[in-house]
């Protein structure tokens, strides 16, 4: 509601422009704004998640620490509530977070701890993403390993193992199989490769989007657990796959210094994956630097697309247009090489984290304060004006005439009830999201930690 | 506890809105009434969001806190070293409460505990407010000192001043989706500011001749704002000032939408000297507005028409405050002598949901 009454140039910009804040608790490896973008969790190196409220700009909201990870958080993925939490780390586990059994008494978080499922796999985790809908499923690419679809809604977790080969080499190793498994085997060896990341489709998950150090893009059923469509896109490591929010478009991220991005069959109303179609609409690289780029992410419809560099020297964010494929952009302000990096469509922020003091930086919109919003008859102007003096400026009025005349003009019909279903950047208000608890007992001596 | 018969006023005068006070006369039947200390005036009266529990303030700093269902005390709160102007229940833990208080604290109570959790100082002046914002995590409240302050409860450090009033702030309202806040002050000024960016957005004045309206003019006079409240859609905001009416302000554009008076014998005024709280009721047919007053009871308007629609008057006393429950199912009010009392609203009045 406060939009509505900002200045409305400052509301309809799209993207962030300056550096606003710096969070600075522990090192920050990782960052994940939850959907509504009112929490932004943070994954440090020694393996606890911070949650910070980003209203107001306040604090730490809480510490995941208790039967936490013990090394570095690699990902971290919130469910679409806002109440669930799965993070990923370098000890080789993925935990799910229950949020609501945060920030209790130590004795109730004892017997009914937060992680509410615990994963531990037989090596080390590259990313783990949660399915959209239901929290209790996840995908995982693990090092050296297929990657696996997880499904946790019973104590008894379920771990499905996913192909890698992509689908048109698993036609040919059945040609092959016939003439021999000696030759079958080299084949196999020759094309050995690993998948890196894993993510859902958006909006229902029904597929897995695979990528491999081949430079393949697998999609997976996550129904079949079957892979129905598979392409080649580059010639090295997929570093990242990421989709944008309204289901349009996929960035991938590779380390050939291209940033290649794809436009989106319809994958629900086109039933047949053999009829998918995927367009390479532009490649992003700088072809000065030969800049590799650590992470990328879209804006909530696509229309921007933003990169952090690699590299000591650079400490840039990048910024693409997408419909044409022009950089419009550069953020600068941090003093390092920036690794992961978010983007917030609700607060219209830009998060990133630093590599060597793994401090937070968000860029936001700054709105301008107006002295006139103090004086309800002052009016900012450009320029001076001759002022004209009304006609009827000073004289008397009869002021009982004149309420009576006000009370009279008072027929509107006002509506106090109806709510408006967006705000004024066009997102919906109606979205319910999780509200983490708050220990309010607790001694003032813990923020001390903090600041 | 007895219950006393309820009397509702009926205006028999012959004026032009004769029938006032009989339209809706059985809107609402007296569950009970107490009277925990007579002559301490209630301050505050707040129902929990669970419909639950009754909290109260008085002026001898006391915090109770009732069952509604029957009136039972369950716990007093002492501490307070002064009269407490307000209480609220955190929105996310029930077991919370935020106080303020003329001894300048303000305090967090645990209620199973019975005690106090923390303290918050800073004020220089009495605090009049308190609210807790939507996520429970941030607390407003307003003073006389004439700044509003705003807190991180977490790490019990103030994040904000908000100093742009000119004389005490009796009143401040949040939208329902925390990111407004609106504020009442003597100085007949409401602003309306970005809790997020402390920024004042807007400054609403209401002033009877056609000079300018701002504070700084001595030839104008604004009279003070008692009580600021949003609607339950935050489009509106509902203000009452000391010049005796109460008005429902479009503050987008800046403009009174709806006067309302009080009933004539009492000079149309609601209340000229005292802060009576008032409220929104949506679960009658069509939405009222609620109000204590200084001498004529409880008040009850239609929105659109204007017109008092009923009327409770037990005695001559000023009620100070009034909250509602489910849009106005359950209506608590108490007076500056010390008595609460709670009211059902008919089911026949109900709109069928």
């Amino acid at each position: 509601m406060n939009l509505s009454l900002q200045d409305p140039f400052a509301v309809a910009k799209e993207y962030p422009e300056t550096l606003t804040h710096k969070l600075q608790y522990g090192h920050s490896v990782v960052i994940q704004f939850n959907h509504k973008g009112d929490y932004l969790a943070s994954g440090l190196s020694d393996g606890s998640v911070i949650i910070y409220d980003l209203t107001c700009n306040a604090g730490v909201i809480t510490i995941l620490q208790h039967q936490g990870h013990v090394r570095p958080i690699c990902s971290i993925s919130w469910s679409k509530c806002g109440r669930y939490l799965l993070t990923a780390s370098q000890d080789w586990s993925c935990k799910l977070w229950d949020l609501n059994k945060v920030n209790r008494q130590e004795e109730e978080e004892f017997e009914d701890p937060p992680v509410i499922r615990s994963i531990k796999f037989d090596g080390p985790i590259w990313s783990a993403t949660l399915h959209p809908e239901n929290h209790f499923l996840f995908t995982a690419s693990l090092f050296d390993d297929d990657p696996v679809l997880v499904d946790m809604s019973t104590k008894a977790i379920q771990i499905h193992k996913l192909s890698t080969i992509p689908l048109q080499l698993q036609h040919q190793d059945e040609s092959t199989s016939a003439d021999g498994a000696k030759e079958l085997k080299s084949v196999k060896k020759s094309d050995k490769q690993m998948t890196l990341v894993t993510t859902f489709s958006p909006n229902n998950g029904a597929y897995i989007f695979a990528g491999t150090s081949k430079g393949w893009l697998n999609i997976i059923s996550t129904e079949t657990r079957r892979t129905v469509h598979s392409i080649h896109i580059a010639n090295s490591n997929i570093k990242n796959l990421v989709i944008s929010p309204n289901g349009r478009k996929l960035a991938i991220n590779s380390s050939d210094r291209i940033i290649r991005q794809v436009s989106l069959p319809d994958l629900i109303n086109i039933s047949d994956p053999s009829e998918w179609d995927f367009e390479v609409e532009h490649k992003y690289q700088d072809v000065v630097n030969r800049l590799q780029w650590n992470s990328v992410a879209f804006n909530h419809n696509a229309e921007f697309l933003i990169a952090s560099t690699f590299g000591q020297s650079s400490q840039d964010i990048y910024m693409w247009e997408t419909s044409l494929g022009s950089l419009i952009k550069i953020l600068e302000g941090s003093s390092e090489e920036l690794i992961d990096v978010k983007w917030n469509s609700h607060r219209c922020t830009i998060g990133s984290t630093g590599l060597d003091s793994g401090t937070i930086y968000l860029w936001s919109i700054q709105f301008p304060q107006k002295w006139s919003a103090l004086a309800p008859d002052f009016v900012e102007i450009e320029e001076n004006i001759e002022y004209e003096e009304k006609e009827d400026e000073f004289d008397i009025i009869d002021e009982v005439a004149l309420n009576r005349k006000r009370l009279e003009e008072e027929d509107a019909i006002v509506d106090i009830t109806t709510t408006e279903t967006v705000d004024a950047r066009g997102f919906d208000t109606t979205m319910d999201s999780f509200i983490i608890p708050i220990n309010y007992e607790l001694p003032l001596t813990f923020i001390d930690k903090i600041t | 506890m007895e219950e006393p018969p309820l009397k509702i006023q009926k205006k028999e005068d012959s004026n032009d809105k004769g029938n006032i006070g009989s339209v809706l006369r059985d809107l609402f039947t007296e569950k009970y009434s107490i009277t925990p200390q007579h002559g301490v005036g209630i301050n505050t009266v707040k129902f929990s969001p669970d419909g639950k529990r009754l909290l109260t303030c008085s002026s001898d700093g006391r915090i109770e806190v009732y069952n509604v269902d029957d009136g039972k005390l369950l716990t007093t709160l002492r501490g307070h070293l002064k009269g407490v102007s307000d209480v609220t229940f955190s929105p996310i833990d029930y077991n919370i409460i935020a106080s303020c208080s003329d001894d300048l604290t303000v305090r967090l109570w645990s209620i199973s505990k019975g005690k106090c959790v923390k303290v918050l100082r800073k004020h220089t002046y009495h605090v009049t407010n308190v609210k807790f914002s939507r996520k429970g995590n941030i607390l407003i409240t307003a003073s006389a000192d004439e700044t509003i302050t705003i807190w991180d409860i977490m790490s019990g450090v103030s994040l904000k001043t908000l100093a742009a009033h000119s004389d005490p702030i009796s009143s401040i309202a949040l939208s329902p989706d925390s990111t407004l806040i609106a504020s009442g002050s003597y100085d007949g000024l409401m602003r309306l500011f970005d809790l997020e960016s402390g920024h004042c957005l807007k400054t609403l004045s209401f002033n009877t001749s056609s000079g300018t309206a701002t504070a700084s003019t001595t030839d104008v006079l604004n009279s003070p704002i008692s009580h600021v409240e949003f609607s339950p859609n935050g489009k509106y905001i509902l203000s009452s000032s000391l010049d005796g009416y109460l008005r429902l302000w479009d503050y987008m554009d800046n403009k009174v939408m709806k006067t309302y008076s009080g009933p004539k014998e009492d000079d149309s005024k609601v209340s000229t000297s005292h802060c009576c709280g008032s409220k929104f009721i949506t679960r009658s047919s069509s939405p009222l507005i609620i109000s204590g007053s200084e001498k004529s009871g409880l008040l009850f308007w239609d929105v659109q028409t204007k017109e008092i629609v009923s009327q409770i008057k037990k005695t001559d006393t000023t009620i100070l405050d009034v909250d509602v429950y489910d849009g106005g199912s359950l209506v608590a009010y108490c007076t500056i002598d010390g008595v609460i009392s709670l009211l059902d609203m008919n089911t026949s009045f109900k709109d069928a949901i």
